[in-house]
């Protein structure tokens, strides 16, 4: 029983944790790029929503706004950081360094600007509980699941079955080919920086919601979710996701057994090890960039 | 009767791809053989299984009368068997002369702590190394560049460097792969030279080459592979001369070309 | 004085880092952000054998040997995971270390670390005040830097950045790549000890905090900006960044405030640095 909620809860983080490992996955794959601050912008995403809650805006309007005002994050640090960067032939070592300034950089603004503490939402729905099945799960938990899952699907088909998705692929694969037949892959970089720094506002906000917010746990997150990247496969959104979720549940059912944090020690040693035996993941589908 | 270095029935598979395809010939001591081939015979991967870069999943790479398929890359090296790639590899950040340093295959001084416990020792060593690594540059006409970065050099400099490092091996059987490759008519001259006077120092050669002019006038003997498959080995004049072959050659390159 | 005296001996204790990252990343090309977590083994060994009553010198060494080993341990995964993969594990080895740091509290004293911890005691003499420690802590630092130097200008070195621009080719000219990386960890790790020792003897205590992520990235900062693969660069990095916050403190800010801004002037930097200055203020192109 209380087996079965703790698992659930997993599942419940593993879903968030997912969509910051897709998202992550899909700038990777596309620009080459490894994308630290990613985890940067999951954590300003949730404070602006938080901030625009205080100021009494309701909750969607202030979500849509915080899901814009992380597209234009990333699109500006796509188009004035990496972009720039890639043009002066910068290595992959420049890009990294370039990127773990900017997750200090977008975490510390949001420090300053709130507090380092740990702050909560302010919404009366979010202690409201729903049965299913045998377990209890919050709404914004529920949220969270429904939202995740829905990114995953739409992310999936807007690659595979839109335009602009093969357009995206098409770059991926060869940048330098799309140079010659004008698919514009700067241009191309901006809208994937875009959409992945959008899609991740979603689970940061409600996760937020659920629980609190404070600004350096996102680090945390992205750790999960760039391992379940690797181990999953780079290149496969789906394996992604589900080992994001796997990591998520042993990680939570290891806090039965082992005190304190030994359960996230205990988890990234396993997982680390995982992908010490079989660095090409799980899922892997083609060869992809690994310098 | 075993050769200098007998390739035999090498193969390699990547997933259900056959690169490889039961690969057998021998390579005499102090002549040039050429391996020729449209793109993707599986001569660059024949490198690879040779020099321990790659295993093959059959077969056995026999080197002076001992298998060496199952060594390391560095052993093989010691055995006498250097390389160049296709796409250089050089060392761009450091200076012609200290990649030439890297690679000389005498290990003195390659050791923490010798450099740190006998400064003056390490020092000799330096300056020693140098001059052994300036002799090979003059040898290939870089000693005027020693101390340009690699990086900063022309492209055809590029490739004779990829020729000194090997030198520096002190290995008797080296392998290049498309030496002339991408290289202005003037270059090319050079290198073709190159190619003699390694002859002419006793090393013997294992060349990928895929302008036949350049084949005839280097190689003593041509290998013919084509999608993994060894065709046919021989003269160059036999095997240049054979109808089928030209056909999958030029065949293959015209497509090439086309695509 | 001994304001300035203590900005120093500080400086020193992270210049002695800066040096153990840039053989990593700098020199042969393992992308570490776990050199804190490393610092902080040191710390806790020279820690716990200083308050068990041996003597500065012998306590240093265990710390080297255990901090040697387990850099060739994290290193490890360097093997097989390429460049922005290692990164990964390296990440996690920091977060794994820092909630060992903070678990293990028979050992290390959990949050609130381990207080009190004695001063360099060797031959009867204690450097107590700061104007006895800088002896220790400048000695040390010629020390590391004498090692890298002669290093670095010998056959060894030159293979060792080889390594960095191309294993591969290394490894084809016969040069044993596994073991120049496991050596180079090896001696990061004695370095990393060095700087940790120093610091707890210094500081006088040691706690989680001190050796957290934010540590690890400070220290790749200090190397980044001072300017990597060189030894000067690596050497001044740490007197420029650990300025900084003397120079915050000239603004007027809330205490609770001090340290977001002070990473956000690290992130900036960081960001600055290699937008306009990659090979930073006298370093090498990286």
């Amino acid at each position: 029983m209380l087996l079965l909620q703790i698992l659930a809860d997993g599942f419940v983080t593993g879903c968030a944790v997912g969509v910051v490992a897709i998202t992550f996955a899909y700038v990777y794959s596309t620009t080459g790029v490894f994308h630290v601050a990613h985890a940067g912008v999951y954590t300003f995403g949730a404070y602006v929503a938080w901030y625009l809650l205080q100021q009494g805006l309701p909750f969607l309007p202030a979500a849509a706004i915080s899901i814009l005002s992380c597209a234009a994050v990333g699109a500006l640090i796509q188009k004035y950081v990496y972009e720039t960067l890639a043009r002066r032939h910068a290595s992959p070592l420049v890009m990294l360094i370039a990127a773990l300034g900017l997750l200090a950089v977008l975490q510390n603004i949001v420090a300053m600007a709130f507090s380092p503490n740990i702050l909560q939402f302010d919404l009366p729905w979010r202690l409201e509980m729903a049965m299913v099945g045998t377990v209890f799960l919050s709404y914004p938990q529920i949220a969270v699941v429904v939202t995740s899952l829905l990114i995953l699907a739409g992310l999936m088909w807007f690659s595979s079955s839109t335009l602009l998705g093969q357009r995206i692929r098409a770059v991926a694969s060869n940048p330098s080919l799309a140079e010659v037949t004008r698919l514009r892959p700067n241009r191309v970089f901006v809208i994937v920086l875009a959409i992945a720094s959008g899609l991740v506002a979603v689970p940061a906000i409600l996760t937020g919601v659920d629980q609190a917010i404070q600004p350096y746990t996102s680090i945390l997150v992205l750790l999960s979710a760039v391992i379940a990247v690797i181990a999953g496969g780079i290149g496969s959104l789906i394996g992604a996701f589900v080992l994001a979720i796997v990591i998520s549940m042993v990680l939570n059912v290891s806090i039965l057994y082992l005190p304190g944090r030994w359960s996230l020690a205990f988890t990234y040693t396993i997982f680390i090890a995982f992908i010490l035996i079989k660095p090409t993941g799980l899922f892997r589908t083609r060869v992809q960039r690994a310098s | 009767m075993p050769g200098f270095l007998d390739i035999d029935g090498v193969s390699k598979s990547f997933g259900g791809l056959k690169a490889l395809d039961g690969c057998s010939f021998s390579v005499a001591p102090n002549r040039a053989t050429c391996l020729v081939g449209p793109n993707g015979a599986g001569k660059t991967t024949l490198f690879d299984v040779i020099t321990g870069l790659l295993r093959p999943t059959s077969g056995q790479v026999v080197f002076e009368g001992q298998p060496i398929t199952r060594l390391d890359r560095r052993e093989i090296v010691k055995r006498g068997i250097a390389r160049t790639f296709q796409n250089l590899r050089i060392f761009d950040e450091l200076t012609v002369v200290d990649n030439v340093i890297v690679c000389l295959a005498d290990e003195t001084g390659n050791n923490p702590a010798t450099a740190i416990l006998r400064p003056y020792f390490s020092n000799a060593v330096v300056r020693r190394k140098t001059e052994q690594a300036m002799d090979l540059l003059k040898i290939v006409g870089l000693d005027h560049k020693a101390g340009d970065l690699a990086s900063q050099i022309s492209f055809g400099q590029q490739k004779l460097l990829c020729v000194a490092r090997v030198l520096a091996t002190d290995s008797e059987l080296l392998l290049l792969d498309e030496p002339t490759s991408g290289l202005s008519a003037k270059a090319l001259d050079t290198m073709v030279e190159m190619i003699d006077r390694l002859r002419s120092l006793g090393k013997t050669l294992l060349v990928v080459e895929h302008n036949t002019q350049i084949v005839r006038r280097i190689s003593d003997d041509v290998v013919f592979m084509h999608q993994g498959r060894v065709l046919a080995c021989g003269d160059p004049d036999t095997v240049l001369a054979d109808r089928k072959l030209i056909e999958i050659y030029f065949g293959g390159a015209l497509g090439e070309t086309a695509a | 004085m001994n304001f300035l005296l203590s900005y120093v001996i500080l400086a020193e204790i992270f210049a002695i880092m800066s040096i153990s990252t840039n053989l990593l990343v700098g020199i042969i090309g393992i992308f570490s952000v776990s050199q804190a977590a490393l610092m902080g083994i040191g710390a806790y060994t020279y820690a716990l054998c200083a308050m068990a009553g041996i003597d500065f010198v012998t306590a240093t060494a265990i710390a080297v040997l255990i901090c040697s080993a387990f850099s060739i341990l994290t290193s490890l995964p360097s093997l097989r995971l390429a460049g922005d993969y290692f990164v990964v594990t390296s990440f996690g080895i920091q977060l794994v270390a820092t909630a060992v740091f903070i678990n293990w509290s028979d050992v290390t004293g959990g949050a609130s670390g381990i207080p009190a911890i004695p001063p360099p005691q060797q031959f009867g003499f204690t450097a107590d005040l700061p104007t006895e420690f800088i002896y220790v802590s400048t000695i040390l630092l010629a020390g590391v830097s004498l090692i890298y130097w002669l290093m670095i200008r010998s056959t060894y070195g030159r293979i060792l950045h080889a390594i960095r621009i191309d294993e591969t080719a290394v490894a084809a000219a016969g040069r044993n790549v596994l073991r120049a990386k496991l050596g180079t960890a090896a001696l990061s790790g004695a370095f990393a000890a060095l700087g940790g020792a120093l610091f707890a003897s210094f500081l006088s205590y040691a706690d989680p905090t001190s050796f957290d992520i934010h540590v690890s990235v400070l220290i790749l900062t200090m190397l980044v900006v001072g300017g990597a693969r060189t030894l000067r660069g690596a050497i001044l990095g740490p007197f420029v960044l650990l300025a900084i916050p003397q120079l915050l403190t000239l603004v007027e800010l809330p205490s609770s405030l001090l340290g977001p801004a002070r990473q956000f002037v690290y992130g900036v930097l960081l960001v600055l640095f290699m937008l306009l200055r990659p090979q930073g203020i006298a370093g090498k192109r990286i």
